[in-house]
């Protein structure tokens, strides 16, 4: 597909454009990195060019908390929704990744979640290639592939963007600060330095350490704060619960709420019996989930090796760390 | 354009309520659903939650969910009557193949609650006979008290052979069957695995036991089918909590056959 070429002065312009018709989302410097809603020329000064975000893209497209329908009494209906046009901007591979997996997660062929398709499909997916990964990171082991519709690699005084899809070449051309352009995208743009840190080795083998009790040196350490699950671009578990009306308790919403596989509830049955009581176990689930049960069904782990569950877990827990020593 | 959201539920109306133990009652809904044996729908009470029932009967016309009060939902059930309605979705899951089990007979175990699933497969042999040989019955209650079914119990024993203990009997009551386990009745009596099937499903324990049983008895890992139970919440395999090592319980199960699952570690 054809590339284009975005001049850095003429960023404002490109803002300008994309925000008539559509949210622009971008990676936002505040205390903490998180992706916010760019909404003003002066917000463009505070767009983190350069370091991974702290907060991952995932709350787009899956909220914290979200209705899922109304409830009368013994009626249920349908939440209108109506997502608006969005682009997502300024995506790491680990992230652009992250969103494929979950795509693989919850759109198949038996059932399709409908408030994620809506927003998927309404979405626009604009990465940025990373230049260097920093110690957590280790995307390089993870086989990350090309998944995005537009892809700015950074020259000089410019931004050389590959298109992917269709639906990425469609919006670049109706962008007029974009300009087709001749020059390729070559092998040393797509180079990421300082992003392999895990044993390959080991990480295919990890069905064999199942049993193996290095995992409590870190589940040990383990304080249940469910950082790992929030700050994972990948991890999309959830529950359901109902919000009455405080006034006509029989009418109210039933919720969708973002859910962490390391608290002891979310195993927990009617008679109070939990199948993952034990904190290594609930620690193991996560990774083993993310490194082998997804594998098992799609073929790809579902870790895309961006390490925030490391860099954001209160205790810096590195299970990497310990999967290499096994 | 509306979307197709498979979350929300529609209003089933209670048709029959029938109380059987202290714990444990069957509500017959006026809901007409092609399903399997063994899968389940999800019920909903708003402002309460949503919680996994197994289906329990097997009829085109309506739909028969056997319900023990554990929890706020299954409580808030009970407290329906007749006429009422409540929510369902479904029916989600893999229930037990039937068609493969076509010309086989079929050795069926349940203990408790457990029994309700295994109801729905005494019902699909009853409406097409001819396409199973043998039906051997083994179920287990806590007391006679606790024993569910009793008026189907009678058909079943005119049709099959039923196999009926209960672990112990404080207050003496009369019952046809044994005190005991049922794993020792599974035990004395003489079948193998020829051209057999056993179906299990019970608290883990008996599960356990059984195939340990059923393994003496000479059958093969894959004629052995059994029923795991997790917390459910969206039925359709998306929101991770029934997972048991990397398998969907709601989506992949809730009936898996035995080699399946039997080197998972939690299963």
């Amino acid at each position: 597909m054809s590339n284009y070429v975005l001049q850095k002065e003429e960023f404002s312009a490109f803002f300008s454009q994309v925000s008539e018709n559509y949210d622009f989302i971008a990676p936002i410097k505040g205390k903490e990195t998180s992706f916010e809603k760019v909404t003003n020329d002066d917000m463009l000064n505070l767009i983190e060019w350069d370091e991974l975000p702290l907060f991952p893209i995932k709350h787009f497209f899956q909220p914290k908390d979200e209705p899922i329908f109304k409830y009368d009494k013994t009626t249920a209906k349908d939440v209108n929704s109506k997502p608006r046009k969005t682009v997502l901007f300024g995506l790491r591979l680990c992230d652009l990744n992250a969103i494929h997996h979950r795509d693989m997660a919850l759109m198949n062929e038996d059932f399709t979640d409908p408030f994620y398709k809506e927003r998927r499909e309404n979405s626009i997916l604009i990465g940025l290639h990373c230049k260097k990964g920093d110690e957590y990171c280790f995307c390089g082991d993870m086989d990350l592939h090309d998944f995005f519709d537009l892809m700015l690699y950074e020259h000089d005084e410019c931004f050389i963007i590959e298109t992917k899809t269709d639906k990425g070449l469609k919006f670049a051309k109706k962008i007029t600060a974009l300009d087709r352009t001749d020059k390729a995208i070559h092998a040393n743009d797509r180079i990421t330095e300082n992003n392999t840190r895990i044993d390959k080795e080991k990480m295919n083998k990890i069905a064999d350490f199942f049993t193996s009790e290095k995992w409590e040196e870190g589940s040990k350490l383990c304080l249940s704060c469910t950082a790992c699950n929030m700050l994972c671009p990948s991890c999309y578990c959830f529950e359901f619960t109902d919000e009455p009306e405080l006034v006509l308790l029989h009418k109210g919403q039933r919720m969708r709420n973002i859910s962490s596989c390391q608290l002891k509830c979310f195993t927990r049955v009617a008679g109070d019996f939990v199948f993952r009581k034990e904190k290594n176990d609930r620690f193991k689930h996560r990774i083993y989930h993310q490194l082998q049960y997804f594998k098992e069904k799609h073929g790809v782990t579902l870790c895309v090796g961006c390490g925030r569950c490391i860099r954001g877990c209160p205790k810096r827990i590195d299970w990497v760390d310990i999967l290499n020593k096994m | 354009m509306a979307k197709d959201n498979i979350y929300v539920p529609t209003p089933a109306k209670i048709i029959d309520y029938v109380i059987e133990s202290g714990d444990t009652f069957s509500i017959k809904l006026d809901v007409k659903m092609e399903h399997d044996p063994g899968q389940f729908v999800m019920c909903s009470i708003p402002g309460i939650g949503e919680s996994a029932i197994s289906i329990c009967s097997f009829s085109r016309d309506y739909l028969e969910l056997n319900i023990r009060e554990v929890g706020n939902v299954t409580n808030a059930i009970s407290r329906l009557k007749k006429d009422d309605s409540l929510l369902i979705r479904g029916p989600y899951g893999h229930g037990y193949p039937m068609d493969d089990f076509k010309d086989n007979s079929i050795v069926i175990i349940g203990g408790g609650s457990g029994v309700a699933p295994l109801k729905g497969i005494i019902e699909y042999v009853d409406t097409r006979r001819s396409d199973f040989k043998y039906i051997d019955i083994f179920i287990g209650y806590r007391t006679p008290e606790d024993i569910l079914f009793k008026k189907q119990l009678k058909s079943w024993k005119t049709n099959h052979k039923v196999h009926l203990s209960v672990d112990k009997n404080p207050n003496k009551t009369k019952f046809d069957g044994k005190v005991g386990f049922v794993t020792e009745l599974l035990k004395q009596s003489d079948f193998d695995n020829k051209g057999r099937i056993a179906v299990i499903c019970g608290p883990p324990i008996m599960i356990k036991f059984v195939v340990g049983i059923l393994k003496d008895k000479g059958f093969n890992e894959d004629q052995i089918f059994v029923s795991a139970e997790r917390m459910m919440q969206c039925g359709v395999g998306f929101c991770g909590h029934c997972m048991i090592n990397g398998k969907y319980c709601c989506k992949d199960g809730p009936v898996f056959r035995y080699d399946e699952i039997k080197d998972l570690p939690e299963k």
